[in-house]
């Protein structure tokens, strides 16, 4: 064999036979390093450290089946969240407007000088801001779901950056 | 809950192993030591998953290969550069030979103990290589993966991992050839 690099191009998995290739003979004849005594120990309290240690394990670390069942869940809530949502802005809407009543029934009641500013507020909720409110309730629940997805991404690519496809 | 009686007798069969492939891959016995202490917190973490899986040995080495590349990267900036300059470090200049390891018909105890020496020799010219040799180069050898395999795993050209290789192992056949 020569220095040209090329010799290397051309050393196939078959050429790390021990008959051809005496290095890789020599580097497979070398005896396997033995792990240090001071590494069970290490790993043994950091085991049982873990093991004490409260909390809940990264949402990549749970087992299959927890993964499946926490997936389901967000499905469903942001399903069911989906399929109510009429209701719940009606149920909201008449709440809101009842209370708003009340209160400027009351208002009107004791401050007559109110009743214009409760006015000009029932008119602003009305026109500006009870028909944006589904659409930012949406936004925050899409913005919720999206922040969720993501963290999930990125903690699965950080497993999987440490880790590699082993952690599969 | 885990058992840790259990996850000690895990620990005992496969340390050897796992810190085999760490220190080669990284030439360094401290930090093969942490990276091999990460993986079996790795295994912990979920133990009641891998430890009855038939394929935890090779589980384990490609966890360990990866947690051992992740290291390395943290220096890829430097790895790089180095890779791009003639080193001294490349050529060591050493004269001495290893002697063939296979066993000899008849070894003597000091054809043993010389034996011993060199492949402690090859042992620690093989961490002395740089970190983009020695990688590809233990990867190739040791846990016979393809070059394409290598590239892929590692993130550089195939061109590049060939390169790396054979000069990794020119500079190792030095220390075998003049015995030959």
């Amino acid at each position: 064999m020569t220095n040209d690099p090329r010799d290397a191009r051309d050393l196939s998995a078959a050429a790390r036979s021990a008959e051809v290739d005496p290095l890789h003979r020599a580097l497979k004849a070398l005896p396997a390093p033995r792990a240090p005594r001071t590494l069970l120990p290490r790993v043994l309290v950091d085991a049982e450290a873990r093991r004490r240690q409260p909390g809940i394990a990264p949402w990549f670390a749970w087992s299959i089946e927890w993964r499946l069942t926490a997936a389901a869940a967000v499905v469903l809530v942001v399903g069911s969240l989906w399929f109510a949502w009429p209701a719940i802005t009606l149920v909201g809407t008449l709440v809101l407007d009842r209370v708003a009543g009340a209160v400027e029934a009351r208002a009107v009641a004791t401050v007559p000088g109110i009743a214009a500013l409760a006015h000009l507020a029932t008119l602003a909720w009305e026109m500006v801001v009870q028909p944006a409110l589904g659409y930012v309730l949406v936004w925050m629940v899409v913005m919720c779901a999206i922040s969720v997805a993501i963290g999930a991404a990125f903690s699965a690519a950080l497993g999987r950056a440490a880790f590699g496809e082993a952690t599969q | 809950m885990t058992d840790l009686t259990r996850f000690e007798a895990l620990v005992l069969e496969y340390q050897d192993m796992v810190f085999a492939v760490a220190v080669r891959l990284l030439g360094n016995a401290s930090e093969a030591e942490d990276v091999s202490q990460t993986v079996f917190l790795k295994v912990f973490e979920r133990f009641d998953e891998v430890a009855a899986s038939p394929a935890l040995a090779g589980w384990l080495k490609t966890v360990t290969t990866n947690a051992c590349l992740n290291h390395l990267s943290r220096y890829r900036s430097r790895w790089r550069l180095f890779s791009e300059l003639p080193r001294e470090r490349d050529n060591p200049g050493r004269t001495e030979s290893v002697i063939d390891a296979l066993p000899s018909s008849t070894p003597s105890v000091e054809d043993e103990v010389v034996r011993a020496e060199r492949q402690a020799q090859l042992e620690a010219a093989l961490r002395a290589l740089p970190d983009h040799q020695r990688v590809p180069l233990v990867l190739f050898h040791f846990e016979e993966q393809s070059y394409q395999e290598i590239a892929d795993l590692i993130g550089v050209s195939l061109a590049k991992v060939k390169t790396d290789i054979h000069r990794g192992r020119e500079s190792l056949r030095r220390l075998v050839s003049s015995d030959e």
